[in-house]
Order: structure tokens, then C-alpha cells, then sequence
């Protein structure tokens, strides 16, 4: 654990050194899934703009952990640092949870500002304890998925390139802004693999108030289906480390 | 003398090219090591298979009694590395914050860590620059600084790799004085250096050539010939072998004498 804390201390302290990167991240996520927000309030009907908006602020979540778990090996290869990372007692996995620390931070800043943002624009989210929950468990088992995106992309480094492109494919097929319902079979048989289908579909009833049974089941499934990632994604980290001392990859990209 | 560093028969291929083949290497508790050897001989690739950041196709290693290929990350709490790459501290931290971060990995307690930080860094002549980014550090303070990181735990044994390219001649000798200095106090030192001059006067030296440790020598014993010493390795690292004027042993007179 201490390792992990004081490589989230790095990360943080890293960031501190960036001022600038500080308006960029309270800003940019409202202009980002501001424009989904703001279509859904033509139709005049402002639970579905709410509607939206949890399904793009937790999307925005995601986003993030792809960027800092799922790249987290790549940016510090590239930065050169990785590999004094790899050459201390720290695991893997360790690295990438201490990576998920400092996104579950960066997002708690961000949905901060964004709730602030759409509030003045008049889209108003009501904030209880049940969604702060919800936060925490996408934090954790978003947190899941992406290291084993992150294992996927050590494994096979092209994997990587395809960060941005998969992290809108998950989006548009965990129902962001349409119901997964309205899918296809085939389409619909994706989406449920995909953890974020079942947090957005909680956070909308979280949302209108409905009876926890109404997400239980949701909550067992996407449990079942994040802890499966999470010991796939381990085992590939495995494989990817063992592949990597064979080749003598550590330093590359 | 205990060995603490064990490389038997220790087999390395990329793709076609054998770069390592039936190597046999050991290093004893408190030796200082240089192994030598032309561009592209397997150095640091040996270095990195002692280290646990490479696995051989075949062979055993084993460092500290443990075996590196399946306990590589237990190892790593007991040693220290360095190598080459500048890049491997973080430069947008401060010196002060690179060895605390490290520090704090390699789970040295805070009082301690703070002390040691002082002291590796008064004694490389940065603590005047802690509060510095590394990014505006010059190469040599960042191989001072990298020294330092890899010091913080208080290793057993330090792994150094080219630590000396692109140190001022004042930089290069300090560099060699200290490590000189930590060996004499206990410290296991194995280095690879091109850097052949200034090496203390109880290194060891192993060429590495043609993918085989080829010869070991006393760095002594070359020295104290009659060619200048640049001359001598020159040949050796071409040749593998120099006049017998040149130097005393060969690698089975140099184990027997050991």
C-alpha cells in the first residue's frame, strides 16, 4: 500500500507542476460532453438531459482511467521512467493502482467543476449519497477494466494506438446517450460485456430515485464482470511481464 | 568470500544474433567488478540478466541467493541499479523529490530517508541543487543524482551501467572515489565501463567477447605495465588477448590466484 501511495504522491506532484493543465482539466470535460447534454434538452424534457449527462460524466470517467491506467505504461516508457519503476520492489499491478489513485482524484476534480458548469447552465444533477457511491464504485471497478486494457496494450504495445478510438466505442455501446436497450441483439450482446453499460444504467435509476432492488442485480453483474477483468487482466500482466524480459522490451514503445 | 552474484552457462539470443553464449560469471561479496568489452559484446545485456530485467534462453542466475529468474522483484529490495539512461529519474521532480519518491518505494522510513538523502547528496555535491527540477540538471549531476537514487535503500550489491560516459574528468574521478569508497566500507560493486583509466586499484576486470567472459584480470596488474593503459585495453578489447608483458594472468591463472 505505501507504494502505491507515494507513486500517486509522484503523480500528483508531477501534475502540480503543470498550472495550466489544472483549468484544462476543470474546463474540457464540460465542453466535451456538454454538446451531448445540450442536444437532449431540444426535446424540453429535463430528466433527459440529466439523463445524458450521468451517462457522459461516467463515460469522462472512463476516459481517464484509459488515459492514465490503461497508457500508464506507455507514458512513462516514453518519458524514460518506467523502467527505474520496474527495477524497484513495485509489481505491475501495483504501478497501475497507483495510477488509478491519482485518476480517481484528477476525476473527483473534474466532475466537481463539470457539476458546477452545467449547474449554471441549468442542468441540475440532484447530488446524494447514493451517487457519490456510485462514483467510488466506478472508480474501483472501472479501475478494473482498464488494467486490463493496460495489460493488453504491454502485451501488444500496437494495442496502445487504439486507446482514443476504443474509449468513444465503449461509449456510444454502453448506452451514453441511448439506452442499450435500443440496440440490437448483436449490438446489445457487446455492450453487456462492457462495464460502463451497467454503472450508467445505476446511475440513471440512482438518478430517478428508484428502489435499490431495481439495481441490485446490475450491481452483482457488473461486480461479477469487473473482478473477471480484473483476474484476466492480472494474468496478462503476468504473461506480458515474462514476454517482456524475454525480448528486452522495458525501454521501448 | 561468499559468491554473491552466480551466472552459470547463461545462454542469450535476439532473434539470430547469439549475444551471450555459455557465459559463467561470479562476483564475490565485497569485490569491485568492471566487465569490459567492445560496443554490442553483451554487457549490459549481462547486466540486465543479473538484474532480473532480462531472462536468459538458458542458465541459472542467481544473486544473493536468490534465483533472479523467478524472484527478480524479491531481489530488487536488496540491490541497487543503474543505467545508462538519464531518463530514468523523473525530471520534472526535484532532486529532493526523486530520492524521497524512491525512497519511500523501497520502503526506507521516513526519518532515514531523510538523513540518507542529505548525505548522498552532500556527498556528490547537489544539495545546494535539491530544490532543482532534474530538468535543468547537466548529464553529470543527473548520473550523481542517479547514483544517489540507486543508493537510497542501502543496497548490498550496486549495479552500475556506463555511469562514467559524459563525466568531466573531475566528475569521473569523484564518481570512481565514492564507489571506491562504498567498496572499501563493504559494498559490492559490478560496473560496466568504457571509462578504463581511473578504475580503483582493486577492480577486477572481465572481457566480455564474442559472447564469453574471455579473461579476468586484476585492474592492478594491467596498470602497473609498461604500456599506457588506454593502449592496453584497446588491444584487449579488440585482440582478447595483450602481450604477456602487458599483464600477469590469464582468466584459470587469475581464478586460481583468487
Amino acid at each position: 500500500m505505501k507504494k502505491i501511495f507515494y507513486l500517486a504522491v509522484k503523480d500528483m506532484k508531477i501534475r502540480l507542476k503543470y498550472k495550466f493543465v489544472w483549468i484544462n482539466m476543470a474546463l474540457t470535460p464540460f465542453f466535451i460532453i456538454g454538446p451531448y447534454v445540450f442536444s437532449s434538452r431540444i426535446v424540453e424534457v429535463n430528466s433527459l438531459a440529466e439523463s445524458v449527462m450521468i451517462g457522459a460524466l461516467l463515460w469522462y470517467w472512463l476516459n481517464q482511467y484509459f488515459f492514465g491506467v490503461g497508457d500508464g505504461f506507455t507514458e512513462e516508457r516514453e518519458e524514460g521512467a518506467l523502467i527505474s519503476v520496474i527495477l524497484s520492489p513495485v509489481s505491475l499491478l501495483a504501478f497501475l493502482l497507483s495510477k488509478s489513485v491519482d485518476t480517481f482524484l484528477m476525476n473527483l476534480y473534474i466532475t466537481f467543476f463539470t457539476l458546477i458548469f452545467f449547474n449554471l447552465s441549468g442542468v441540475k444533477l440532484e447530488i446524494h449519497l447514493l451517487f457519490f457511491l456510485l462514483l467510488i464504485i466506478s472508480g474501483v471497478y472501472i479501475t478494473f477494466f482498464s488494467i486490463f486494457f493496460a495489460a493488453l496494450s504491454l502485451w501488444k504495445k500496437k494495442i496502445g494506438s487504439i486507446n482514443s478510438t476504443t474509449q468513444f466505442f465503449f461509449g456510444i455501446l454502453s448506452g451514453m446517450v441511448n439506452p442499450v436497450e435500443h440496440f440490437p441483439h448483436y449490438i446489445r450482446f457487446i455492450s453487456y460485456a462492457i462495464p460502463l453499460t451497467y454503472l450508467i444504467s445505476i446511475g440513471r435509476n440512482i438518478m430517478k430515485n428508484e428502489n435499490g432492488s431495481n439495481f441490485i442485480s446490475q450491481l452483482l453483474i457488473l461486480t461479477a464482470l469487473s473482478f473477471a477483468y480484473l483476474i484476466f487482466g492480472i494474468w496478462l500482466l503476468r504473461k506480458a511481464e515474462n514476454e517482456i524480459r524475454r525480448k528486452g522490451e522495458w525501454e521501448t514503445w | 568470500m561468499r559468491r554473491v552474484v552466480e551466472v552459470t552457462n547463461i545462454k542469450k539470443s535476439f532473434g539470430k544474433l547469439r549475444v551471450l553464449d555459455k557465459v559463467d560469471f561470479y562476483v564475490k561479496e565485497g569485490d569491485f567488478k568492471v566487465i569490459i568489452g567492445e560496443n554490442g559484446s553483451g554487457k549490459s545485456t549481462l547486466l540486465k540478466i543479473m538484474v532480473g530485467l532480462l531472462l536468459p534462453d538458458e542458465g541459472e542466475v542467481n544473486v544473493l541467493g536468490i534465483d533472479v529468474k523467478k524472484q527478480w522483484k524479491k531481489l530488487s529490495a536488496k540491490i541497487g541499479v543503474v543505467l545508462a539512461n538519464e531518463r530514468s529519474l523523473y525530471w520534472k521532480l526535484t532532486a529532493w523529490e526523486n530520492l524521497d519518491i524512491f525512497g519511500g518505494i523501497y520502503g526506507v522510513p521516513k526519518k532515514e530517508r531523510r538523513k540518507r538523502m542529505k548525505e548522498l547528496l552532500e556527498r556528490f555535491g547537489l544539495f545546494e541543487y535539491k530544490d532543482k527540477p532534474v530538468e535543468d540538471f547537466s548529464t553529470g549531476m543527473r548520473k550523481k543524482l542517479m547514483v544517489c537514487k540507486a543508493l537510497i535503500h542501502n543496497p548490498k550489491i550496486l549495479f552500475v551501467d556506463e555511469i562514467l560516459n559524459g563525466l568531466d574528468p573531475s566528475s569521473t574521478r569523484e564518481m570512481v572515489e565514492y564507489l571506491s569508497e562504498l567498496n572499501e566500507k563493504g559494498l559490492t560493486v559490478v560496473m560496466i565501463s568504457h571509462v578504463l583509466h581511473i578504475l580503483p586499484e582493486s577492480a577486477d576486470v572481465a572481457l566480455l567477447r564474442n559472447g564469453q567472459i574471455q579473461m579476468e584480470v586484476k585492474y592492478k596488474d594491467i596498470r602497473s605495465k609498461r604500456r599506457e593503459i588506454y593502449e592496453v585495453f584497446e588491444k584487449l578489447i579488440k585482440v582478447g588477448e595483450v602481450d604477456e608483458k602487458d599483464i600477469l594472468f590469464s582468466r584459470e591463472g587469475y581464478e586460481d590466484k583468487a
